[in-house]
């Protein structure tokens, strides 16, 4: 397994960071600038940082292409390269994704309920022995922090447009 | 600031504060005794929950996540090899060691003294310089506070993990989020897109929560978890008041290292535990025994991370300036609690800082008997099955970002930044400089507005007021250092590295 992040990566990370700081320069254009009693304006902080951001990114692009080694990278999961860990995390990040506007649709307490389940199966050895204690962690869970976060905490939980 | 200690300890001593603390305290040692959770992210899950609670009460809260999580890293560091926390990285090399040879108590009994005793100096630290930082930065004025947070910004850029340039990549990108929404003076909306949520600038609490939680979150459910089984005869409490007095120049020296270390902002206990072991080895009459299983190890890594704690506290309570990762978002929890850490809360909230100095000492009590109390039951904790954690862990997420200003769209910045932060980590981009960019982006550019308008453009006032002056200096030293430094690992890489064909 490769541990290590291209310089073919830093060169790209170093383009998205250029193009990051063209854009900031070019929204900052619409805004106002000029010195007013020394104050130089609400437009000045932005295209500062945009410039300072399209020169570092310019450096970490040439530092790429000099570079002759491979740098150190951040922790790599062995099991994100397999099939089947890239299918539990796509699965893992759907269900994830999904969750908050099923929550405004349905309520808090049904989408919590739904995501858990469908969450800890994923993420789970899935055997259908474990379906009654999943399902009544999921239900338990659910309905104590609605339990703690509207009689405790005073936060209504949101209730969904369908009900 | 004395007159308001007992007054404060009387109200955390209530049934239901202690209550809390506790649940602060055990919640903090799960989440620093799981490889794969952090004290800040349980401090950043938690956050939201708080804001629920009074000031004193939820930032007691969260000082205890905060304490438990740093002295919870040490169980897996010992049992498994595996720190639970950066700060726990150097208390492996003994520990592990020492437990495997069947002294699984000493190692652990070792460890949580050690902890306790860093907590205590660094509380002594905290209560004894605070004060003189704050009356000292009252002087301040806007030519010091841009000075002060553009020291901060390169030294944390600096010093943080991975390349120079990607530390101040970092942290501009950090300045850049901090600019969506109303600019500092004027309240001109910039970079909101037309959006109506953005107009107020992006929460404190999504961020830091997304950030910190979410991004770890997705790591972990890239790595399939492996069944964790450890038997260990555990007997006794392990350490004897001889071996705390035989120790006592490795503890105090410790201390000092964590106490250092942990002011400086950006770093915390992920260094000071290294840097103190590596100090203690090299003071020792006998370094071949360290990496075998010595205690002077496990003193040395211990005392300094809980040491640290106090010293983050200091330019976090002081100066408005985390100290470390976990500090940035205890400062998110002074935010949503109306206060504004700095000199002035000395002055307009004395109440909260005895409150903040007395939560410590309790809670680091309150760690003390939990983890010898419960040092038999260790081994069941790091078996908490993460299929069930990460999911119930990630709606705790949601719901706390929703609940900081009722509206899930903060569900979806959350969402956002931790697939920023986790994308950023995997290219080897520290989160320090990105964290402290977003908090004192504000700051600087306030401050240096201000100084302008004072000046009436004039940048010479920056040079002759002193305090200024000297934070300049120190950040021109610091770029300096940090090149230096840089092209002498780039030297001596290329010098290792064999030439293309």
């Amino acid at each position: 397994m490769n541990n290590h992040t291209s310089v073919h990566t830093d060169r790209w990370v170093g383009v998205a960071f250029a193009l990051l700081g063209a854009a900031l320069f070019w929204s900052s254009m619409g805004m106002r600038s000029g010195a007013y009693l020394g104050d130089p304006g609400p437009a000045f902080f932005p295209r500062v940082i945009s410039i300072l951001i399209i020169l570092f990114a310019i450096i970490l692009i040439f530092r790429a292409r000099e570079s002759n080694q491979d740098s150190q990278a951040g922790p790599v999961s062995d099991d994100a390269s397999n099939s089947g860990g890239l299918r539990r995390f796509i699965l893992t990040s759907v269900a994830a994704l999904l969750y908050i506007p099923v929550i405004s649709l349905i309520g808090f307490v049904f989408a919590t309920s739904v995501y858990l389940i469908t969450a800890i199966w994923i993420l789970g050895p899935r055997k259908w022995t474990h379906a009654p204690v999943i399902i009544g962690f999921a239900v338990l869970f659910t309905l104590s922090l609605a339990f703690a976060l509207t009689r405790w905490l005073g936060v209504a939980p949101p209730q969904g447009i369908l009900s | 600031m004395l007159e308001y200690l007992i007054p404060s300890l009387a109200t955390l001593l209530q049934p239901q504060t202690l209550l809390i603390m506790l649940g602060g305290t055990v919640m903090g040692l799960i989440f620093g005794a799981l490889p794969g959770l952090s004290a800040t992210m349980g401090v950043a899950v938690m956050l939201p929950i708080t804001f629920a609670l009074e000031p004193g009460t939820g930032l007691a809260m969260l000082v205890a996540i905060y304490i438990g999580g740093i002295s919870g890293g040490l169980i897996p560091a010992m049992l498994l090899r595996m720190p639970g926390t950066a700060s726990s990285v150097a208390t492996t090399f003994d520990g592990f060691p020492l437990a495997q040879k069947g002294q699984a108590a000493k190692a652990l009994g070792t460890g949580i003294l050690g902890s306790f005793i860093g907590g205590v100096l660094g509380l002594a630290a905290l209560m004894f310089l605070a004060p003189i930082v704050a009356r000292v930065a009252l002087r301040f004025g806007p030519f010091e506070y841009f000075s002060l947070t553009l020291f901060a910004l390169s030294l944390v850029s600096i010093l943080s993990r991975g390349a120079m340039v990607k530390g101040l990549l970092a942290a501009l990108l950090g300045l850049t989020f901090a600019s969506v929404g109303a600019a500092p003076l004027g309240g001109t909306q910039r970079l909101t897109f037309g959006l109506i949520e953005l107009f107020g600038g992006f929460g404190i609490v999504p961020f830091m929560v997304g950030l910190f939680a979410i991004s770890q979150m997705i790591r972990d459910v890239q790595q399939r978890a492996t069944p964790i089984d450890v038997k260990l005869d555990i007997r006794g409490f392990g350490v004897t008041l001889k071996e705390v007095l035989d120790n006592i120049w490795t503890i105090l020296r410790s201390a000092l290292i964590g106490l250092g270390i942990g002011i400086l902002p950006g770093i915390g206990g992920a260094a000071s535990n290294l840097v103190s072991y590596a100090a203690a080895k090299q003071a020792s009459k006998e370094p071949e025994k360290f990496g075998t299983g010595t205690v002077e190890g496990i003193w040395a890594s211990e005392t300094a991370n809980n040491a640290s704690i106090g010293g983050a506290l200091i330019p976090l309570m002081t100066l408005g300036i985390p100290g470390d990762g976990v500090t940035a978002v205890l400062l998110g929890g002074f935010i949503i609690h109306g206060l504004q850490p700095g000199p002035l809360l000395f002055r307009t909230n004395p109440e909260i800082v005895s409150g903040i100095y007395m939560s410590y000492l309790i809670v680091l009590f309150m760690m003390l008997f939990l983890m010898f109390g419960a040092m038999r039951i260790f081994p069941r904790i790091l078996q908490l099955p993460r299929h069930y954690l990460l999911p119930a862990l990630f709606v705790m997420t949601v719901i706390g970002s929703f609940a900081f200003n009722n509206r899930l769209f903060d569900a979806w910045v959350m969402l956002g930044f931790g697939i920023a932060g986790y994308l950023l980590e995997r290219f080897n981009f520290s989160l320090s400089p990105l964290v402290l960019g977003f908090v004192l982006g504000p700051i600087v550019e306030q401050n240096l507005r201000r100084s302008l308008m004072f000046s009436e453009g004039d940048l010479m006032p920056f040079l002759t007021h002193p305090f200024s002056a000297g934070f300049l200096v120190l950040t021109v030293a610091s770029v300096l250092f940090g090149i230096y430094t840089e092209s002498k690992k780039r030297r001596s890489s290329s010098q290792h590295t064999p030439p293309h064909p």
